[in-house]
């Protein structure tokens, strides 16, 4: 999954707000949500590699709760249209 | 020129004919007024702002005239019109409401300009040159609070559409008569004996409305706006202690975003506004049931607030 789109968003306390110019909306995403976000909007990346991320932004180890939440996470955020699938190259 | 400038005869006179300019904070409104005791007050509770008389540039154009029936003849019992742009703007009403319905059509005129400005159901004063925005739905009482805060060492931005203008998080002052409505009337005559009023209009549907002018050194000010440090949500509850919470900015930024007219509109300009208002301010939501110590909570808070930041 990937993020090319031009978001704005900005981080308090436990919280993103992210603003999705191509759709004009405006979201309210918890910090973990947020963080899986900003990964994919630096490139595409694999559920694996999401759950990297989630495990050191958590400082937890990983583990398969946490691969299921990455995907829950993922599936949010294509369901608002913040992220898409990424073409294999 | 100011209102007041004009002798009354002179004022109908041209506000039948050809109409003047007046000025309110950022806008100019070109406007007609048919009926000679709607001008007379209008005239009361404008008598501070400026005018042009002649031909000028202008925002807006509103013409409260006399509605036309069928055939184009006037319409039974004296109803009257209100016309924006040319175009008929609600329903015909009757002369006695023509006061509050001509506040009614500023209202809609500065609600559907939606280009410069991000719009708030809102209401905001200034004190220390930083600004306090109460937001929140009807009847929550933030008018009423705006009111009392504005005859107790605050000055009034403006009530019931709060304008934050796109790019910076500055709100316009367009400082124009308070709509208050029944009990409020009173509460608000009792805390600021010194306070002027438009007559009282009985009998709307909203109750009886009556008009909290502001005071001249709001009108006088008009040109400056002040960027926000505080954003309040109100709730009167009768008999309630004064209580604050804080809110989380995430929350406070979601919150006026549901109380603006048009911020879905303003698209990347106006989150990025937004954003800006929001690292600026703290967020709180207010449960009052007494207005004085309302005030006093709410001036305490912001006084604290600016004395950090003078000493930060």
């Amino acid at each position: 999954m990937g993020s090319d789109q031009d978001l704005s968003w900005r981080q308090w306390d436990g919280d993103y707000v992210v603003f999705n110019p191509a759709s004009g909306d405006t979201h309210v995403l918890d910090i973990a949500t947020g963080e899986v976000l900003m990964r994919l909007a630096a490139g595409p990346a694999s559920i694996e590699e999401i759950a990297d991320r989630l495990a050191a932004f958590l400082d937890v180890d990983k583990d398969s709760g946490l691969a299921e939440a990455a995907t829950e996470m993922v599936r949010k955020l294509d369901e608002l249209g913040l992220i898409e699938p990424a073409t294999p190259c | 020129m100011l209102i007041r400038d004009l002798a009354p005869d002179q004022l109908g006179r041209v506000l039948r004919g050809p109409g003047i300019t007046l000025e309110t904070g950022p806008f100019a409104t070109r406007l007609r007024l048919e009926s000679p005791s709607l001008a007379r007050s209008f005239a009361a509770a404008y008598a501070a702002y400026p005018i042009t008389t002649s031909p000028s540039l202008y925002d807006f154009t509103v013409e409260l005239t006399r509605a036309r029936g069928r055939f184009g003849l006037p319409a039974r019992r004296g109803a009257m019109q209100a016309r924006i742009a040319g175009a008929a703007a609600f329903d015909p009403f009757p002369p006695a409401y023509a006061y509050p319905m001509l506040e009614s059509a500023f209202n809609w005129c500065i609600a559907t300009d939606l280009l410069r400005y991000i719009t708030f159901h809102a209401a905001a004063v200034e004190r220390g040159g930083r600004a306090l925005v109460l937001t929140g739905p009807s009847g929550s009482g933030k008018s009423t609070l705006a009111a009392a805060l504005s005859q107790s060492g605050w000055r009034l931005l403006s009530d019931e559409l709060v304008l934050l203008r796109l790019g910076t998080p500055e709100i316009v002052a367009n400082p124009r008569p308070i709509s208050l409505k029944n009990q409020a009337i009173e509460i608000i005559a009792a805390l600021a004996p010194d306070a002027r009023f438009s007559p009282r209009y009985e009998g709307t549907i909203k109750g009886t409305i009556s008009f909290l002018l502001p005071t001249p050194e709001a009108v006088a000010q008009a040109a400056r706006g002040a960027r926000p440090s505080m954003v309040v949500a109100p709730a009167f509850q009768a008999g309630a202690p004064c209580a604050l919470e804080d809110l989380d900015k995430a929350t406070g930024f979601t919150r006026l975003t549901e109380n603006s007219v048009n911020y879905f509109s303003t698209l990347k300009p106006g989150f990025e506004t937004l954003v800006r208002l929001t690292d600026e301010c703290r967020f709180h939501a207010l449960t009052y049931g007494d207005l004085r110590e309302a005030v006093e909570l709410l001036t305490r808070l912001h006084d604290a607030g600016a004395a950090g930041n003078a000493a930060a």
